[in-house]
């Protein structure tokens, strides 16, 4: 998957900033079951690579033209 | 019933309920990379299954219109306490051929199917496939 637009770019900015907050709630709490909290927060920072990995690839693409 | 898709090429917005037959019927072809793509999801399926995870909803272009999809996102709720199968749930974790897998808890759960699965990346709202388990 890679974006292909400014839209895409914007939109993907604003996941991947949600991501990272919902990572530091888990964080931060210690109430959570511990292996669910474990597996969440190994979920959601792969996709929040995933999307920083996506978002750099398409920022470096522009600086290239 | 998996309902046909939109003009977009996407799903009604919503979750909708399907076996794996019916799954397999809607997207498991035509093309090389579709039927590769849903042996990974039933694999998928059966390890979930015996790791005793409670739900499974399939997004990504692979539930779209498109020939041949890119991945299929794969987000599983888990429940509190240890793993039923924890080799299962291992083997989950390393992953599958195709298969982009989230196992999380209820909360995130829900912001996955509610937000993050609930939009592409242009913001045009989409359904997606619940797997009955």
């Amino acid at each position: 998957m890679s974006i292909e637009n400014e839209t895409e770019l914007l939109n993907t900015r604003v996941k991947l900033r949600e991501l990272q907050e919902r990572y530091e709630v888990l964080r931060l709490d210690q109430s959570e079951d511990p292996r669910v909290r474990q597996l969440t927060m190994l979920s959601l920072k792969r996709l929040i690579n995933q999307l920083t990995e996506e978002v750099t690839r398409y920022e470096s693409s522009l600086h290239r033209v | 019933m998996i309902p046909p898709f939109d003009a977009d090429g996407f799903l009604p917005v919503g979750v909708h309920r399907a076996t794996l037959d019916e799954i397999r019927d809607r997207f498991g072809g035509p093309s090389e990379v579709r039927r590769a793509q849903m042996d990974s999801v039933g694999w998928m399926v059966d390890l979930a299954t015996r790791a005793g995870v409670a739900r499974i909803v399939l997004n990504g272009s692979f539930v779209t219109h498109i020939i041949e999809p890119n991945d299929v996102d794969c987000v599983l709720l888990v429940s509190p306490g240890g793993a039923k199968d924890q080799a299962a749930e291992n083997e989950l974790l390393q992953g599958l051929p195709f298969l982009d897998i989230s196992l999380v808890g209820q909360k995130d759960f829900d912001y996955f199917v509610n937000r993050f699965f609930a939009a592409d990346r242009m913001l045009r709202s989409k359904g997606m496939i619940e797997v009955v388990l």
